[in-house]
């Protein structure tokens, strides 16, 4: 009798016991209210459980919770947050909306917002919301999502007006720039001055600059992940803006009204259609950018959506100069294209994958035509040059969420390369000149991984990972394993310490003399000569939420040390490769040495992302170290973007709701560059073993050396400026129109470009190049 | 292409470029120093050496870097016995008989420059003990035929020789050709000229044999009437640091061109400019 009562007592102690333990699921996507835009980074939380998760790239969230009555809030920055209540019995799939907080006229409850960087195992992440990009005044009004980043500490800008940028020490290709899926090789419009990306046309951008999560590899430095709208899926929408160098557009629309939608977004410059008919017979040239995104999704069924977006964008230099006999013609071009195929497929509430297919196309092309008609005189001259790069790609990527503990993603992807270091058509009617010299170089690029952010107790949560990348070209074959971890651990009242480790491998490298970005600038691949960059990189920081508020603390230290980094040897120039004359003979490798670099810094950011003050505090304290064997005589020297100081202050104040102003300042410390003293002949020697050999000299001569205070010795003078805009935004029978009027650097700074020597007169003097004055400009924007 | 890129970027600065200024930053204004250039070796039956001043861009001191100083006095060192340099105007240059002081493998020796007004430089270098010698020096074969007219054709060379392990070496190699030409009837007068001139270092080849083929363009035009044949006299040096270093900065410097990297020449001697150093070799003639 006891047994059996003892039987039955184990019997209803089991059955309560997995009943207390009994678990659903809640999944869904996560909206934007309106327009039906998937929203990523949304925050899903249970108070009363303190269980919470995001929603992933695509919008999609599941969180695993005990059965029973309780309440899911959903929240991201910019939005009034949405409560859920629900009786959990059974797995549920719930889509939200979330309202954009600015066409709401209800008091938010900040104090909630439970999106807090102490809470996110990640670290040196920087989200910028897009609103802020399109709030923060630009050079010619020219909104520019690069030139915010830069803003950003660990971020560095080169030269002025640039828009290239350099992250804890890397070079500008160790960025990996990846615009839904697809890799951009140059992002750069007329030499840097202007970024490719259309804030229109962009969702979000998130910047990671440490402690990579093992999904991200290819590049050593940083990774800028933006992420295209994907069209409005109830209404007709659209933005028309005009500025004082180029106007844009953007369109949005369903197609069928909540399933699927199309956005398409363009912008050009038109000086060069402005100053055309202006310019002499004999002097027809110009120049021009435009670039064009387009996005189309369709949901096919509740488990399946695709998505097609591409980009193109273009950037050209022609002249074309009239005459009775000869006819001159010539261009210089290169623009990107890439295209993303994406298929979502949800296998479960707990397993979403993602499937890619991806190209991605960077060209540099320079065409010279002369030909003379005149009888008895008449020629042709024909040159064609390209270069560039060319990728096909496929990805896989799942998401897991076993339960609110884990969050697991693995994926798998493939990239074939095409390097197309110069390829060389001459025509002419004299036929001696004719050649052809085209060189296509092929490697494959392949990774898998697997991560999990990992919830281990209440304070501490781990993002632990290993990505394992393979590389081929020739004969050769890389196998390179890449570990990475982050962690936070919370100390309590939102403030927590955090610390990371990650290794990466690169397998591209970009030959560039001047780091500015230049078109000419040449991706070339890892071969069995030229080893892959590789870097190891540690970080370390505290993390503070000031919830009431409403912003963020973070400190961050850094180390970080990269190997096989590239650059030309002394002496070497880009015009070197790019000399159509020599094209056979010179082999890129013979011009490159290898060496290494380190970086290390702290950074500070303070940053309010939301409230009628917002923008941001940003300090970097920073050295950057380079070290090659055949430079500088092998002794170490800083890198030309060491930056001891730099400091990012960007305010954008709400005045009233049609009235925005706002404002940077920008204060770094010099370029660091190689600037000769003193000159002096040199003497190398001749062997001659006892025979006078008058005449050897013809090749060794006797140049003039320069005597520098080491490579990159010199500090050219501090860099600041000071923007300002303010934006009037009135809302008229059909739309709303945006005026803005801003003005770049402000107080009229002269900030060096360039220095050189000017020998003219009795003494030298230190000449300085500046480029920008304050200049102002207007733009209108149309919203309907 | 060269052309065409660099006026396309000079254009498109001088669009943007607003301004010109004298640029407020303080330069460093430097004092003219010292340069001193000396390579030996056992094999020169005459050793060289040439002082010279730095020209400072800044500043108030400037000076004709290109001058050979006059009043120098070099010192030569073995720590056993000494000799001192003199000066050849013809040459523009210090010089020293060997014979007077013998440079052997592997002795150090010890380089004093004093020049009034400055102070005294000085530097060592080590010479290399292993004089490399080739295992096989030849010209294979000529691209082109040659025709009367006296063409240049390309000249395949082959070379090898083996590297000693465990240890860095720098190497030089040199293709001297020796030409005459016919100032007048039956008058031949000889001259020299470097083909090909490259320096190397056994990274990735320590303890290997080093191959190498130059493929060089040759003069094969000897004038009418001379039937001599062809010689080419192949260098192989074994550098010391110094000398490799300094050549190799010294090749690298591209006058003229503003966006090829910067060449730090590298220097050796305390309180100037300049190098010290040594090589030890070996020579090849090759008959065509």
């Amino acid at each position: 009798m006891n047994l059996k009562k003892n039987a039955l007592l184990t019997f209803i102690l089991l059955i309560s016991l997995l009943a207390g333990a009994q678990k659903f699921t809640v999944s869904g996507f996560i909206y934007e209210k309106g327009s039906k835009e998937t929203m990523p980074g949304a925050v899903v939380f249970s108070e009363a459980l303190n269980i919470g998760t995001t929603s992933n790239d695509f919008g999609f969230y599941s969180i695993t919770l005990p059965a029973g009555n309780t309440k899911l809030i959903y929240q991201l920055v910019g939005y009034k947050a949405v409560e859920q209540a629900i009786d959990l019995k059974s797995n549920m799939v719930i889509h939200i909306d979330l309202e954009n907080e600015s066409t709401t006229s209800e008091v938010v409850i900040s104090a909630e917002k439970k999106e807090k960087i102490s809470e996110d195992s990640r670290m040196s992440t920087i989200e910028i919301p897009i609103d802020q990009i399109k709030n923060i005044p630009a050079l010619l009004g020219e909104k520019d999502v690069l030139k915010v980043i830069q803003l950003m500490p660990g971020v560095q800008k080169g030269s002025e007006g640039s828009s290239g940028f350099y992250v804890r020490g890397g070079g500008p290709d160790q960025n990996l720039i990846i615009l839904d899926d697809a890799t951009v090789y140059n992002a750069n419009h007329l030499f840097g001055f202007f970024s490719i990306f259309n804030g229109d046309a962009l969702k979000s951008v998130e910047l990671t600059k440490g402690g990579f999560p093992a999904r991200y590899g290819g590049r050593l430095s940083s990774v800028l992940e933006m992420r295209m709208k994907d069209g409005n899926k109830e209404k007709l929408k659209g933005e028309v803006g005009i500025g004082l160098i180029s106007s844009r557009f953007t369109i949005e629309a369903p197609i069928k009204k909540g399933k699927s939608s199309i956005l398409i977004s363009g912008r050009r410059t038109y000086i060069d259609l402005l100053i055309y008919p202006f310019l002499p017979a004999d002097a027809k040239s110009g120049y021009f950018f435009y670039d064009f995104n387009a996005k189309y999704n369709t949901v096919i069924d509740d488990k399946n959506r695709l998505f097609v977006s591409g980009y193109f964008g273009k950037d050209k230099f022609y002249f074309k100069p009239q005459s009775n006999y000869e006819e001159l013609k010539g261009s210089f071009q290169w623009g990107n294209a890439t295209s993303t195929v994406r298929w979502n497929h949800i296998f479960s509430d707990k397993v979403f994958a993602n499937t890619s297919l991806i190209f991605t196309d960077y060209k540099l092309g320079i065409n010279f035509k002369e030909s003379n008609t005149q009888p008895g005189d008449s020629y042709s001259f024909e040159l064609k040059y390209r270069s560039g790069i060319q990728d096909w790609g496929a990805k896989y990527d799942v998401d897991y969420h076993p339960n609110p503990n884990h969050y697991i993603r693995m994926g798998a992807s493939a990239i074939y390369h095409q390097f197309k270091p110069s390829a060389v058509v001459i025509k002419s009617s004299d036929e001696f000149e004719n050649q052809t010299s085209v060189k296509t170089i092929r490697s494959y690029e392949n990774g898998i991984y697997i991560e999990d952010d990992w919830t281990m107790t209440n304070k501490l949560k781990v993002n632990i990972g290993l990505r394992v990348s393979h590389y081929n070209n020739d004969k050769k074959n890389y196998f390179k394993p890449e570990p990475r971890i982050s962690a936070r651990y919370l100390l309590g009242n939102d403030v927590a310490v955090k610390a990371s480790f990650a290794t990466m491998n690169q397998y591209i490298h970009l030959l560039s003399n001047t780091g500015t970005g230049l078109p000419t600038d040449l991706w070339v691949p890892a071969t069995a000569r030229i080893k892959p960059q590789n870097s190891k990189q540690f970080a370390g920081g505290i993390v503070k939420d000031f919830s009431e508020k409403n912003f963020t603390l973070s400190i961050e230290g850094y180390y970080k040390k990269m190997n096989n980094i590239i650059s030309y040897k002394e002496g070497a120039s880009f015009l070197l490769v790019d000399d159509f004359e020599g094209a056979e003979e010179i082999n890129w490798e013979d011009n490159v040495t290898d060496g290494k670099g380190k970086s290390y810094g702290a950074e500070l950011l303070i940053q309010r992302k939301f409230g009628k003050l917002t923008g941001w505090i940003g300090y970097t304290l920073s050295w950057t170290k380079l070290k090659f064997d055949k430079l500088n005589n092998g002794q170490e020297y800083f890198a030309r973007y060491d930056r001891r100081h730099d400091i990012s202050l960007v305010g954008i104040y709400k005045i009233r709701d049609n009235i925005t102003l706002s404002s940077t300042w920008v204060y770094g410390t010099g370029q660091a560059i190689s600037l000769p003293l003193a000159t002096f002949q040199t003497d190398p020697s001749t062997p001659s073993f006892g025979q006078d050999q008058s005449g050897l000299n013809n090749f060794i001569y006797n140049p003039t050396g320069e005597f520098y205070q080491g490579k990159n010795g010199f500090r050219m003078a501090a860099y600041h400026r000071m923007d300002i805009g303010v934006q009037f935004s009135k809302q008229l029978k059909r739309c709303e129109r945006v005026f803005e009027l801003s003005f770049y650097n402000l107080y009229n700074r002269k900030n060096p470009f360039y220095y050189f020597i000017d020998s003219n007169g009795s003494r030298n003097k230190l000449k300085q190049v500046s480029l920008f004055p304050v200049l102002p400009s207007v733009s209108w924007t149309f919203k309907f | 292409m060269k052309k065409n890129s660099y006026i396309l970027l000079v254009i498109a600065i001088s669009i943007l470029a607003s301004c010109t200024t004298d640029s407020d930053i303080k330069v460093p204004e430097v004092e003219p120093e010292v340069v001193v250039s000396c390579f030996i070796s056992p094999q020169d039956d005459t050793l060289k050496a040439f002082v010279r001043l730095t020209d400072p861009l800044f500043g108030s001191n400037q000076v004709n870097g290109n001058e050979l100083v006059e009043g120098a006095t070099i010192k030569i060192k073995n720590g056993v016995s000494e000799a001192i340099f003199t000066l050849n105007s013809e040459k523009e240059r210090y010089e020293l008989v060997a014979s007077d002081f013998p440079i052997n493998s592997g002795a150090t020796y010890q380089l004093e420059v004093s020049v009034p007004g400055y102070d005294l430089c000085s530097a060592s270098t080590t010479v290399p003990s292993n004089s490399p010698v080739f295992n096989f020096a030849e010209l294979i074969q000529l691209d082109t035929l040659i025709d009367n007219e006296g063409s240049s054709p390309n000249g395949n060379f082959k070379f090898k020789w083996n590297d000693p392990l465990g240890q860095t070496n720098y190497y030089r190699l040199v293709i001297s050709q020796k030409n005459r030409f016919q100032v007048e009837p039956g008058v031949f007068e000889e001259y020299y000229s470097s083909i090909w001139d490259e320096l190397i270092d056994d990274t990735n080849k320590d303890g290997e044999e080093i191959s190498k083929e130059p493929n060089v363009f040759v003069f094969l035009n000897n004038g009418s009437g001379n039937t001599d044949p062809f010689n080419f006299y192949c260098y192989l040096l074994n550098t010391d640091e110094a000398y490799f270093r300094y050549h190799y900065s010294v090749r690298n410097i591209q006058p003229g061109n503003p966006f090829a990297e910067p060449s730090i020449i590298y220097d050796n001697i305390n309180n100037g400019l300049g190098a010290f150093g040594s090589s030890n070799g070996s020579l090849s003639i090759i008959e065509y």
